[in-house]
């Protein structure tokens, strides 16, 4: 099955490295490679397909829609929505979660409290700082907290009793972290926040769910989860880059105001007043992209023909056979838990006291990609008590094979590094 | 492209010039903030002329040691120096190129050193 997989990802038909073999890219986290079916559609699309959407009556543009429309569809059936009209499409994850902090974020008055994790990505801790600094500029105080991580790299849930109040309003959390790998029980989670706002007597917050790690890895259920929200990206998911996801229900997203403005987004427009169009349009300002969207639908094709039992299997076979490896060398320190049940195919680790860049170069020259740096989560770094990780993160297409080059790389950076 | 040279290692190992100068007349910070990575340079000012330079910092090999032989290398040089040593200038201190992804952390220290150059607090001495 692998090399029917492997034959379907034309970046593995270019060779690297010293040995040059195909790349063995491990950065998967950060963003996936395409399959030909993806690269092919988007070409289709130009060539045949395209025009501007919701506007000609001639056939083309409503070819277009339609094929655009359908991805919505498809999504919303991919995700468990009750209806298409409840996934918007946006550039990425990370617009998804501004989207949130402008549009839900704004409703917030003061003493309000928005609940996140210490194990967030920046793009789901920046936008609510920038909330909380605009609101206190109009004299409003919000008030944000962290779901501390224990030494093992999961949630501290015996802790949420206390951090959720009657002021909490938003709770916005990963459901599989970045760096640590770690997959958090969000159905779990949800239904303990349900219970404490009974207790509080008060409306339960809107609970956001960052599925953007998660969602190539396993099957993703709304209904499932029993979130308000979830926000993805097709870019780590084999689709094309520049389509995001934002799930919401739709009693929501109908009453928040619109993010961005302009054409598409209206049902009519006048010198003095303007009515907004309807979720999901409402919140489609402008062309968008056409193209890619229409790709995605492919992207999520792949996937479900693939099937997430024998993705999970195998991708949790590589993580299995990685963290036996890693752990054979008393000079890597993983982080994260060691527990396949409670993680995903991301392993971060450190290699003595090199420098994760210093680790990555070499590896770059073995023919291996891996990650280096923050990971975008510089206050997890410091929670953990380190500035820097390497991390290695595995897709459908990666093997056993890339797994030792990068664990014979490594030996070749200690070497390099007198170690 | 040998990128970990043996002087990179040794400077890596032991940087030159490391640590902090209690009583600098400048103490200036540079950030890559793709990577975190950091350095802080400490300087006292000579008549004109770097007296004494000495950094701390968090970064890989190749922004340690470029540091390292940078401070070295302005050592007693006169301040209106700094601002023409270019990126050409520190590759060749440390020996050849890194490679364009590299490139960022060489050039780290040499950031922070021409901030000094630029210090308008210099130019009312």
């Amino acid at each position: 099955m692998t090399y029917e997989v492997r034959q379907k990802f034309p970046f593995l038909k270019r060779k690297y490295g010293r040995q040059g073999f195909s790349l063995a890219y491990l950065d998967n986290a950060s963003t996936t490679q395409k399959p030909q079916v993806v690269i092919d559609t988007i070409s289709d699309v130009y060539k045949n397909h395209y025009a501007n959407i919701h506007r000609g009556v001639y056939d083309l543009s409503v070819e277009a829609t339609d094929l655009y429309e359908g991805v919505r569809a498809k999504v919303a059936k991919f995700i468990g929505a009750k209806d298409s009209g409840e996934v918007i499409f946006t550039k990425n994850t990370t617009e998804s979660l501004n989207l949130l902090a402008y549009c839900q974020g704004e409703s917030l008055t003061g003493g309000d409290e928005i609940l996140l994790t210490e194990m967030e990505h920046h793009s789901n801790i920046v936008p609510w700082q920038m909330l909380r600094d605009r609101m206190s500029d109009v004299g409003c105080r919000i008030k944000i907290k962290y779901i501390p991580i224990d030494s093992k790299g999961r949630l501290e849930l015996g802790k949420l009793d206390k951090l959720v109040t009657k002021k909490t309003k938003i709770v916005s959390l990963t459901l599989m972290s970045n760096v640590l790998g770690t997959i958090n029980p969000i159905k779990e989670i949800v239904k303990r926040i349900r219970e404490l706002s009974t207790v509080n007597r008060e409306p339960a917050p809107l609970v956001l769910i960052d599925a953007a790690q998660a969602v190539s890895h396993m099957k993703v259920d709304v209904g499932d989860l029993g979130c308000d929200f979830l926000v993805f990206s097709a870019h780590k998911m084999y689709g094309p880059v520049g389509v995001g996801v934002l799930y919401g229900k739709r009693e929501i997203l109908s009453r928040l105001p619109p993010f961005l403005s302009g054409g598409d987004m209206i049902l009519s427009v006048s010198f003095d007043k303007t009515t907004f169009n309807e979720v999901p349009w409402k919140f489609e300002a402008g062309t968008p992209n056409i193209a890619d969207v229409i790709a995605f639908g492919e992207a999520i094709g792949f996937l479900e023909k693939l099937g997430y039992e024998y993705v999970g299997k195998y991708e949790m076979g590589l993580t299995k056979y990685a963290l036996e490896r890693f752990s054979k060398d008393p000079d890597i320190d993983i982080f994260g838990p060691k527990d396949l049940k409670e993680r995903g195919p991301v392993v971060s680790f450190n290699v003595a006291n090199i420098h994760p860049h210093d680790v990555a170069s070499i590896l770059s020259e073995e023919g291996v990609a891996i990650r280096s740096g923050h990971h975008c989560a510089q206050p997890l770094m410091g929670v953990l008590g380190i500035d820097f990780a390497c991390r290695a993160s595995f897709g459908v297409y990666n093997t056993k094979e890339e797994i030792d080059w990068l664990i014979e790389g490594i030996k070749k950076v200690k070497k390099v590094f007198r170690i | 492209m040998d990128l970990y040279r043996e002087e990179i290692l040794e400077h890596w190992q032991n940087p030159q010039n490391w640590g902090e100068i209690s009583a600098a007349d400048f103490i200036i910070d540079q950030i890559n903030p793709l990577c975190g990575d950091q350095v802080t340079f400490y300087f006292k000012i000579k008549k004109g002329k770097i007296g004494e330079v000495s950094f701390t910092g968090k970064g890989c090999a190749i922004s340690i040691a470029s540091a390292s032989i940078l401070s070295e290398t302005i050592l007693n040089k006169p301040v209106s120096a700094l601002a023409k040593i270019t990126g050409r200038d520190v590759l060749r201190m440390i020996g050849g190129p890194v490679g364009p992804a590299r490139l960022k952390c060489a050039f780290l220290a040499l950031e922070a050193v021409k901030k000094l150059g630029g210090d308008e607090r210099l130019k009312t001495d």
